[in-house]
């Protein structure tokens, strides 16, 4: 395996403690398979880093040896433990004594030590992502460099196995919802603009994580379902679109060259749709502009999307989106038709709930209160008490004169404050993913 | 005709001390019995507020009922106040806020009630509606998100009591990211018997969970909320800012009582309030309320 490095920025991995003091701002230590430090010469020179006692608490030999005999949340939970300023160590740690643990065993499938080593290295990414979920955002550990290390260490070995397909799916699963960025790469953004360069200075070579998994499972329909859903010419189909996503979307208009704008700005077809849809006069405005940036991209969205609504694996979620695009484009027979049968397609409630949540708004916009009402009322039989389906069911309710019903409704909701909201989730960047159901089946195939 | 309500006004120099000093008076009694009903209306022309009416100059119907009135003093209506705010903004300092939490308590009258709505990803309920004197604050989490549309529609679909002054206040930092539309809201405020009253900590408005909604800006349309129910909108930088302001904004106005006649039934009666004068004068009060 080559010495692709690793690379950290300086804001991205502060953590309370430990390391945090040493490390920055300098980029430190970059290990390939072989254990060795690699150093870009363009880089400042590494610092010692602190021992952080390891192998006092499990070193990750014995923590691979832990997860191989099947005690996944023990040795995920000695990883974690070390806490996000012990993640880099851990991450180094793990490079370096893997190649000799998946040796170790001369007789033993090596295939299947690799990927142990590969799905560990996944899981406890998720494990320091989910321990991190509190942290403002640039003291969170950057875990992609562990998902990424992992995706390197299965792509330098020519034998793959089965499991190795559901082992990409998981990743970008995961990775999608840790850092897009890291997921999709830069290749949204055209110029070679001073931002992109930090950004590459910031993420290193390794930027494009999909692309890593798409060169290794070709056609797979749940990574061109990801893929579809990549920033671009609109900040991606999802019809609630994550605030998040907006920012960035406004960040790359003020950084567009000037002969970019004006090319946008000569999409005068997409502008006159989007002035159409909002009702707003058309004309060059940023907005108008940004909005015909978003149709553009919600069009090849939703021509990436349709061979996907017949696959299996991603159908409900695929129906979904396609679905929200409808919507966005006020095609409402057609947004009711993607949304319909969505139920029998998944087991995942918050799929279900979302089906008939956005079917919900779907009718609300065509001013079908009676097929409204019963949408959203079938939405909280998946997820009872979430705010969003509540909140509307409560408004339709209030406006019928049904106030002690409505009342009823939302002071229920308010004694049930920890119920997750597929739709919040949704808007917030922690969107519904199918990374827990897969983690659950890559540890069941190495069983 | 002969009035059913009870209004009982003691130390009314103590109450207009207080007003001055920004507190709500302690010993003021304002009872009235469940069948009344509490206005307030705010006369503004010219966009400032007009003194000196009396309540002959007001027309009420409730019902479309015409209903005699009389003046209750402001200070001496019990509140129910609801604070709403956006944690995801008043929490850059929490030490702040639960200060800023504590002084308000003592702002509010002995008869007052007080209840505290978070939002930020979701809508919290940290304290019932309850009197002031039992109500312990709790630290509010810190979170990321702005649904402030949601939490007011929540706020004004729990109706308070027709006797008192239900008052939301609504802390936010202008962006919002709800699943209810701004329609929404100023249809269910049209309906509501609060009394809104908006503080923006922010300078942008970006509503962003619809892209392809028309973009709103800030002030039109939390104005429009505010005023449709007879509240106002202010500019704060903080929480005791804004709820001091809010306060301020409340006492240059006038609350009508009236003891609903002829209008039996439960439900939704409609308030209409115009001004016996002739006039460019604006009067801003909410829309009706629910009878239990």
């Amino acid at each position: 395996m080559g010495l692709t490095p690793l690379s950290l920025s300086s804001s991205s991995i502060l953590a309370p403690g430990l390391v945090a003091a040493i490390v920055f701002p300098l980029a430190v230590t970059l290990v390939g398979q072989s254990g060795t430090p690699a150093i870009p010469s363009t880089r400042p020179p590494a610092v010692e880093l602190v021992d952080l006692g390891l192998e006092e608490k499990a070193s990750p030999a014995a923590l691979l040896d832990q997860y191989e005999h099947g005690d996944h949340d023990a040795a995920v939970r000695g990883a974690v433990r070390v806490g996000p300023g012990g993640f880099e160590n851990f991450g180094r740690a793990l490079a370096k004594d893997a190649p000799a643990w998946v040796a170790q065993n001369p007789g033993s499938d090596l295939a299947r030590r690799r990927l142990i080593v590969a799905v560990f290295a996944l899981d406890v990414a998720a494990g320091f992502a989910e321990a991190s979920k509190s942290l403002a955002p640039e003291t969170r550990p950057p875990v992609r460099q562990l998902i990424e290390w992992a995706c390197r260490f299965l792509r330098s070995d020519s034998t793959s196995t089965p499991l190795e397909r559901l082992w990409f799916e998981a990743s970008v699963e995961l990775a999608v919802h840790v850092d897009p960025t890291f997921v999709y790469g830069f290749n949204h953004q055209e110029d070679a603009s001073a931002t992109q360069q930090a950004r590459e200075r910031e993420y290193g070579a390794s930027v494009d994580h999909l692309a890593h998994a798409e060169s290794r499972v070709p056609e797979d329909p749940r990574l061109l379902f990801i893929a579809a859903q990549r920033p671009g010419g609109g900040p991606g189909p999802h019809a609630w679109t994550p605030p998040s996503a907006i920012d960035s979307l406004i960040s790359q208009r003020r950084e567009m060259t000037r002969d970019e704008a004006a090319a946008l700005e000569r999409q005068g077809a997409a502008a006159e749709r989007a002035a159409a849809l909002s009702g707003e006069p058309p004309g060059p405005s940023g907005i108008l502009i940004e909005r015909a940036s978003r149709i553009l991209g919600l069009e090849r969205a939703s021509r990436e999307l349709l061979p996907l609504a017949q696959a299996p694996s991603i159908r409900a979620r695929a129906n979904l989106e396609l679905g929200c695009i409808a919507l966005c484009f006020r095609d409402d027979d057609l947004a009711r038709r993607y949304l319909d049968d969505i139920d029998e397609w998944t087991s995942d409630a918050r799929v279900k709930y979302l089906g008939h949540f956005i079917r919900g708004r779907v009718d609300e916009l065509d001013g079908r209160r009676g097929e409204m009402e019963r949408d959203y009322r079938a939405a909280l039989t998946f997820v009872p008490w979430a705010g969003s389906a509540t909140t509307k069911l409560a408004t339709l309710l209030w406006l019928e004169d049904r106030g002690p019903e409505a009342t009823a409704l939302v002071d229920d909701e308010l004694t049930h404050p920890s119920v997750d909201d597929p739709w919040a989730l949704g808007l917030f960047m922690d969107e519904v993913t199918d990374w827990p159901a897969l983690r659950e089946e890559l540890r069941a195939g190495l069983r | 005709m002969m009035r059913r309500w009870v209004l009982v006004i003691t130390a009314t120099t103590l109450w207009c001390a207080a007003a001055t000093a920004g507190v709500r008076p302690q010993q003021t009694t304002f009872r009235a019995r469940t069948d009344a009903v509490i206005v307030h209306v705010t006369v503004v022309a010219g966009g400032k507020p007009v003194t000196g009416l009396t309540p002959a100059d007001f027309h009420l119907s409730d019902d479309g009922v015409a209903q005699d009135v009389a003046f209750a003093p402001v200070e001496a209506v019990p509140l129910d106040v609801e604070l709403v705010i956006q944690t995801s903004v008043s929490m850059k300092n929490p030490d702040r806020v639960r200060a800023d939490l504590k002084t308000i308590t003592g702002l509010l009258g002995p008869d007052d009630q007080l209840g505290l709505m978070t939002f930020a990803r979701t809508v919290r309920e940290e304290v019932p509606l309850q009197p002031v004197s039992v109500a312990e604050l709790p630290q509010p989490l810190k979170a990321r998100g702005a649904l402030a549309f949601d939490a007011l529609l929540q706020a004004l679909v729990r109706p308070g009591t027709p006797s008192r002054i239900h008052l939301v206040l609504l802390v936010t930092d202008g962006i919002d990211a709800s699943v209810s539309r701004p329609d929404d809201v100023l249809a269910v405020a049209g309906h509501s018997d609060a009394v809104v009253m908006v503080a923006v900590t922010g300078n942008t408005y970006l509503r962003v969970s619809d892209p392809m909604a028309p973009k709103q800006t800030p002030a039109p349309m939390l104005t429009d909320v505010s005023t449709l129910t007879g509240g106002t909108l202010v500019h704060a930088d903080d929480l005791l800012s804004a709820f001091r302001q809010a306060l301020d904004a409340f006492r240059h106005s006038y609350v009508l009582t009236y003891a609903a006649t002829n209008v039996p039934r439960a439900g939704w009666h409609a308030i209409t309030v115009t001004l016996a004068r002739s006039g460019d004068y604006r009067v801003l009060a909410r829309h009706g309320y629910v009878r239990r």
